[in-house]
């Protein structure tokens, strides 16, 4: 398996939040803003690299009956290694998702991953597995939050870009840009209903896309 | 075919291979372990600091340039706090060196708990309050702790201060005597606040 097909399958054709409906839980909550959906997706895609490559290194040695026990133990130990980190190094991302973050140990993306992909191959492949799948969980939760924050705030790049002293890229605390005037944006949006709802149509665009691709694709190998 | 399940059963009853199991995951669990040991040898000493930090900044936004020394929260201020609401919260009491008392409470809002410090002064006036963390809606009940003007056009944490609520005169939201106004579609964040604020001058009039 070569890393660009890998890619393709983890940002799209196998996109774990809009192909697999995995990790719902973290993709609903914090897809509010482009700095959390932005940062959830990083420390999800790093617990995920992390834990695919140690599954795979030790599936000679985790006995099957007790894989699940071991998988956990694996997974929550990267999580708070991560959480500890953020809160010491990036507090503003830390205290924006407040609990997430340690929430990551039951995102079944991960443990998804661990079970279907880590346990059955290789320590690189299932980095580069990781990795690819971690970037399709951060661009799909990034344009979900980028989307929710603009229809429901008007807003773009909340938490992450200030321009109230001139354009600045800060980590956390900034408005971000307000493009439409203020109160215009559907606010139902940024809760959680809207969530669901934006969550819902993004998935069924995604999906219509894939299929239309899909057809174009056997009709192009029926005229051949 | 019964035979079979009988010998499957026994294979996983065997103590040599129920010991393997347990041991493997124990081995794991160690290691995980020490992993976390160290992470956490590296990162405690820096997490306390900022936390300590965050703490004092937001005391300085209360009574700018006084010192702090921690006052004992007992359970009779805890319980006199939660005597208007239980959910107020007593967290933290600092004596401030300028007078009065910068008191840390943590009100239920809308979605989980505020953390607030509210600063009263000698005489019970509200000195300040400054919202440490919180959890409230984005672009509702966030709007309440950036302090944005309430229909008097005057910043909802702002119409606090010089108040006081001392001698039974606690304020109330939108209605009563004592009254403060809540910024429309954030009521519950503002109720939130004014808890925490009545708690805080309850445990300061204790305090004397």
């Amino acid at each position: 398996m070569n890393f660009g097909k890998q890619l393709k399958e983890g940002v799209i054709t196998n996109n774990p939040v809009l192909v697999q409906i995995l990790g719902m839980c973290p993709t609903l909550a914090v897809s509010t803003s482009l700095f959390n959906g932005l940062g959830m997706g990083i420390c999800a895609t790093l617990v995920l690299i992390c834990s695919n490559v140690v599954i795979s290194l030790l599936r000679n040695i985790i006995p099957n009956k007790v894989r699940i026990a071991a998988f956990i133990v694996i997974i929550a130990g990267f999580v708070t290694c991560i959480d500890l980190l953020l809160k010491a190094f990036v507090p503003a991302l830390s205290e924006s998702l407040g609990v997430f973050i340690p929430l990551i140990v039951v995102n079944c993306i991960i443990l998804g991953r661990a079970e279907a992909f880590a346990y059955k191959n290789g320590p690189v492949v299932s980095a580069l597995d990781g990795l690819t799948q971690g970037i399709g969980f951060t661009v799909a939760l990034t344009i979900l939050s980028a989307a929710r924050e603009f229809i429901g705030a008007g807003k773009f790049g909340g938490g992450l870009i200030d321009v109230s002293n001139g354009f600045r890229i800060v980590l956390g605390g900034a408005d971000g840009i307000q493009v439409l005037p203020e109160g215009v944006g559907a606010s139902l949006i940024t809760q959680p209903a809207g969530g669901f709802l934006s969550l819902g149509i993004f998935i069924a665009v995604v999906t219509f896309l894939l299929r239309k691709s899909e057809e174009k694709a056997a009709k192009k190998e029926a005229t051949k | 075919m019964s035979g079979e399940a009988v010998k499957k059963e026994k294979v996983q009853l065997d103590p040599k291979y129920l010991l393997k199991l347990a041991g493997i995951l124990t081995v794991i669990c160690a290691i995980v372990a020490a992993l976390l040991g160290v992470v956490n040898g590296v990162t405690a000493d820096r997490i306390a600091e900022l936390q300590a930090q965050k703490q004092q900044a937001a005391l300085q936004v209360v009574f700018p340039g006084a010192e702090f020394t921690p006052v004992d929260v007992t359970d009779d201020l805890v319980a006199l706090a939660g005597q208007e609401n239980a959910e107020s919260g007593l967290e933290a009491i600092f004596a401030a060196s300028t007078g009065g008392y910068a008191i840390e409470v943590t009100p239920t809002g809308f979605n989980g708990r505020l953390n607030v410090i509210v600063g009263i002064d000698a005489e019970g006036n509200v000195a300040g309050i400054s919202v440490v963390s919180h959890s409230e809606t984005a672009g509702i009940g966030t709007e309440v702790a950036k302090n944005k003007p309430n229909k008097n056009g005057v910043g909802v944490l702002d119409q606090f201060t010089g108040r006081s609520a001392f001698g039974g005169s606690l304020f109330t939201v939108n209605s009563g005597s004592n009254q403060v106004d809540a910024i429309s579609g954030a009521t519950i964040t503002t109720k939130a606040i004014t808890r925490g604020v009545n708690a805080a001058s309850l445990v300061a009039e204790q305090l004397g």
